[in-house]
């Protein structure tokens, strides 16, 4: 079943000099089904940041519509909003500023249950325990202040936050990316108990394509404001049909000497072009080792594959045919 | 499960902690303590009545009588001192509300909406600044009549872009950070993030504020008064005793000295006390400090 | 073996309200010509303290306690922990080159790129005006600054991270430089230009024999550059080892449940380590991995565990090693 709809969704910032504008999010559209994971992956200036906070109602975008069961989030204002945002909460990379300084836990976990009724007053006090006991901390913490608790601790907070709106979806923007190896194994293992009991609906954003990989039912892989490809999670992985998520994944280190050196890496050209210039034709061609005179005029249309696994190259057919080297 | 392990010191104990090493300032605090004090109980702990005059002891040393000597009219100096705190605390209190409550909302206001609100308040802030404080209290006190309440009223208004200005600025920081984005992510709407997020994590850079704004507003109070636009006679306050008391200078070098010494000291204790707080302020809202 | 960079027992302390407090414990890497040591460990591990130690960084804070840290070189061997501060300055940004996690910490906005990498070689080697700009852009091109020549008048601002990266690892190399300390210079890149930013460190450690000590958090990187790894924990080395045999047959608990809370392909759940990193405050008297790992014994809390022989080049702090691998 459905719970997330966006279609065509794009943004546009002006620049701070000169009057050119950064095309953030160009016409981004995915689904997302109750209860699962869509993993968005892509590098710094791929827009999937700001995908994350169009799609929650925190950015006005310039075009596109957004569909939360069935709601229209755009339409909403004021009180509906509200209400809108806190079925879809975030969780921030930052877990050092994510948190007011000034509240206490308890306060923190329960801000969502306050906000949701019309007396401020009543929230139980074994609200902040149940929370708390949720993302697996003791109900002592309740009375702590952030900078008394560690990344991790904090990070879990945040996590108690999103679920105190009792959320459909939480957006998760690279949650755990600043948090240490054994630490972040911990963070990744709740979210997914959360969502075995809970049935709630992830938007995982993230640099790191072995933790989507994990994590994610379905993944969408962005470059430059736009979506170049998605699919079923395995799918993707296992056929990358577009060069950049072919040269993406091969350019991450595997934690095994063996594997990794013996890899046969294709040379990825150069570096991502800032969004204030995308390239014309596909935004891929002036680093893309397949490119052609057509890549260079005509931004190519998404092509459907295959049970829901799409890309938008318009050299698809090559690279399925070649298979992945 | 994360177990609860030794608890940290709370942010209160550690602020306590910088600030107690300052001894400087915990003697200022002590001295605005017990000026406070005095103000307060003033009518009740004055040796000798602060008005009466005796004719006989016009400019007498201090003796047992006077511990601090007398004035040109006999009063006693150590009376109207002490009953001078009065005027002068309710002064500072009356310019520094002022200043923070027409300072602070605007502030709160342009830093976090930005934008045009921004624009518009912030001209108004520098014209405002421009003007001459006690210029503008005369004026208006040359308008509203003599008296230190209309005086401190024009103080307050003149000085209230100091406030505007640190609440923008803090609030421009504030509303950047994640915990905000965090607030409006789980439907907190805008007036509701600015009370209850963007409010508390002012509150150090605003107790400076409103420290040094004291001392400014007393030291305007003893410059109208000693203009004679402030506290009108026969009551006292440090400035008018200041006044009245330079033409005895020669003869009678008590009466300068004590007044001007207690609004040195009280202007300076409310300065020290707000570095203070300043520089006790935890790493965890330091930048904001 | 005849290590470039050699650091015996070193011991760096912290002062804090109560007295030191040791947060590096008797710490010995050495790092041969050409060879890659790789420095892993979490957050408070002590990595970095330990290459702020060798370039005698710490600060005011910090100091080394006791330990050598020696430099050979052709004109004989350097004690660092001795070292004046004079000649030390000549030793940093000049025998030992230094990459760090955020490049524009190490560029200065207000000049060019070749004029920064030139006035380091003119302070290292001497170099006249001409002769120090055409090294630098000599230096800019072999780091993969495309048309260097020109590129070298521009300011780093005009550099995108990997550039810049590269910019510093130019200055890093100006002045020929025997040991290269790299502290996650990759960390704050994205992948792709990660991996050219790795090959082309490999290239140049290659190339001129470099001795690179590459500190990361991120294995995978680990794998891909070191040739051996030393394993960090709340400041002490609990495991050094060449690279395949660390991955392949790691013996210090730490290390074999880091190494399952990565992902790897095939697992849908990651392994977790229970409770947290001791402080340097409360250390366990023992071993200081004990208190979260599934084979602690008594044994493991007496007394300190000294770091134990596995293989002629593979050591393990863990007196119950062959327990763990059964």
């Amino acid at each position: 079943m459905t719970l997330l709809d966006v279609e065509g969704v794009a943004k546009s910032f002006p620049a701070r000099r000169r009057k050119a504008v950064v095309r953030a999010v160009r016409d981004v559209s995915f689904r997302l089904d109750r209860g699962q994971t869509l993993g968005v992956v892509g590098e710094s200036g791929s827009g999937k940041s700001t995908t994350a906070r169009l799609v929650l109602g925190l950015i006005r975008p310039d075009a596109g519509r957004v569909h939360l069961d069935g709601m229209d989030v755009l339409a909403a204002r004021g009180d509906r909003l509200h209400a809108l945002r806190r079925r879809m909460p975030m969780v921030f990379q930052d877990p050092y500023s994510s948190l007011d300084p000034t509240w206490t836990v308890r306060d923190i976990v329960t801000e969502p249950v306050r906000l949701g009724r019309r007396r401020d007053r009543a929230v139980p006090a074994t609200r902040a325990a149940e929370l708390l006991e949720l993302v697996g901390m003791a109900p002592a913490f309740a009375q702590r202040y952030p900078h008394e608790l560690s990344g991790g601790q904090r990070q879990r907070v945040a996590i108690a936050r999103a679920l105190a709106c009792d959320p459909d979806l939480v957006a998760l923007d690279e949650a755990v990316a600043a948090l240490d190896v054994s630490t972040r194994a911990g963070i990744i293992g709740l979210l997914q108990d959360l969502q075995t009991s809970l049935g709630v609906a992830y938007l995982f954003i993230s640099h790191d394509l072995a933790l989507v990989r994990l994590v994610s039912h379905e993944v969408a892989v962005m470059y430059l404001g736009r979506i170049v490809e998605r699919g079923p999670t395995e799918r993707v992985y296992a056929a990358p049909a577009h060069p950049y998520t072919r040269a993406l994944i091969s350019a991450v280190p595997v934690p095994d000497p063996v594997v990794q050196r013996n890899r046969t890496r294709p040379p990825v050209l150069g570096e991502v072009p800032s969004a204030l210039a995308v390239p014309s034709g596909c935004a891929f061609h002036p680093r893309c080792p397949l490119a052609t005179d057509i890549c260079r005029t005509i931004d190519p249309p998404v092509v459907d594959l295959d049970d829901g696994h799409a890309a938008a190259c318009h050299h698809v057919a090559l690279i399925t045919k070649e298979g992945v080297s | 499960m994360t177990t609860v392990t030794t608890r940290p010191e709370s942010a209160f104990a550690a602020f306590r902690r910088r600030f107690v090493r300052q001894r400087l300032a915990v003697v200022m605090a002590g001295v605005i303590a017990v000026m406070v004090l005095v103000a307060l109980l003033a009518p009740w702990i004055t040796p000798l009545d602060p008005n009466a005059q005796a004719l006989l002891d016009r400019l007498a040393p201090p003796s047992t009588k006077h511990w601090l000597g007398a004035d040109d009219l006999g009063r006693d100096v150590a009376s109207r001192l002490i009953i001078a705190t009065r005027a002068t605390i309710w002064a500072g209190l009356l310019a520094t509300c002022v200043s923070l409550l027409i300072g602070l909302p605007f502030g709160l206001l342009a830093g976090y909406l930005r934008g045009w609100a921004d624009t518009v308040l912030s001209r108004a802030a520098d014209a405002l600044m421009a003007i001459p404080p006690l210029l503008f209290a005369m004026a208006i006190v040359a308008v509203l009549g003599r008296g230190v309440t209309n005086a401190m009223i024009a103080i307050g208004v003149v000085t209230a872009p100091r406030f505007f200005r640190v609440a923008r600025g803090v609030a421009l920081v504030i509303r950047e950070e994640t915990y905000i984005e965090a607030a409006r992510s789980i439907g907190c709407p805008t007036g509701r993030i600015v009370r209850t997020h963007v409010l508390p994590n002012m509150m150090s850079p605003l107790i400076v504020q409103i420290s040094v704004t004291m001392g400014f507003a007393i030291l305007f109070e003893a410059s109208l008064s000693f203009l004679g636009l402030g506290v009108q006679p026969p009551d006292a306050s440090w400035g008018s005793m200041l006044q009245r008391s330079t033409r005895f200078a020669g003869d009678a070098p008590w009466l300068v000295l004590l007044p001007g010494l207690a609004i040195l000291l009280t202007v300076l204790a409310f300065n020290t006390v707000g570095d203070a707080v300043r520089d006790s302020v935890g790493r965890e809202n330091r930048r904001l400090a | 073996m005849n290590a470039v960079l050699e650091i015996n027992d070193l011991v760096v302390e912290v002062a804090t309200a109560h007295g030191p407090m040791v947060v590096v414990s008797n710490v010995s890497l050495a790092v041969g010509a050409g060879e890659t040591l790789g420095l892993v460990g979490e957050s408070g591990s002590g990595k970095s303290l330990t290459t702020l130690a060798v370039l005698r960084l710490l600060g005011t804070s910090a100091r080394i306690a006791s330990g050598e840290i020696l430099l050979r070189g052709p004109d004989g061997v350097l004690d660092l922990v001795t070292l004046p501060e004079r000649r030390m300055r000549d030793v940093r940004g000049g025998r030992i080159g230094m990459v760090f996690q955020e490049p524009m910490t190490a560029l200065d906005p207000a000049y060019s790129v070749g004029e920064q990498v030139a006035e380091t070689v003119r302070r290292h080697l001497g170099l006249g005006r001409t002769d120090a700009w055409k090294r630098a852009v000599e230096l800019l091109d072999r780091v993969g600054i495309p048309s260097a020549d020109r590129r070298a008048h521009d300011h780093p601002h005009h550099f995108s991270g990997g550039m810049r990266q590269r910019v510093v690892i130019a200055m890093a190399l100006s002045c020929d430089p025997v040991v290269l300390l790299a502290d996650e210079p990759t960390t704050a890149l994205d992948v792709t230009v990660q991996e050219q930013i790795l090959t082309l460190l490999g290239e140049l450690r290659d190339e001129s024999g470099l001795a690179l000590l590459f500190i990361s958090h991120d294995l995978g990187v680990i794998a891909d550059i070191s040739d051996r790894v030393a394993v960090m924990y709340a400041g002490q080395v609990v495991e050094t080892a060449p690279v395949h045999e660390l991955f392949a047959a790691p013996r210090h608990p730490y290390t074999r449940a880091l190494l399952r809370c990565v992902p790897s392909p095939g697992s849908d759940r990651l392994a977790t380590i229970p409770g947290t990193v001791p402080t340097f405050d409360a250390l366990p008297l023992g071993c200081r991995f004990a208190p979260r790992c599934e084979h602690a014994a008594a044994v493991c809390e007496g007394a300190p565990i000294g770091l134990d022989t596995v293989a002629a080049t593979h050591f393990a702090r863990c007196v119950r090693i062959e327990e763990v691998v059964s």
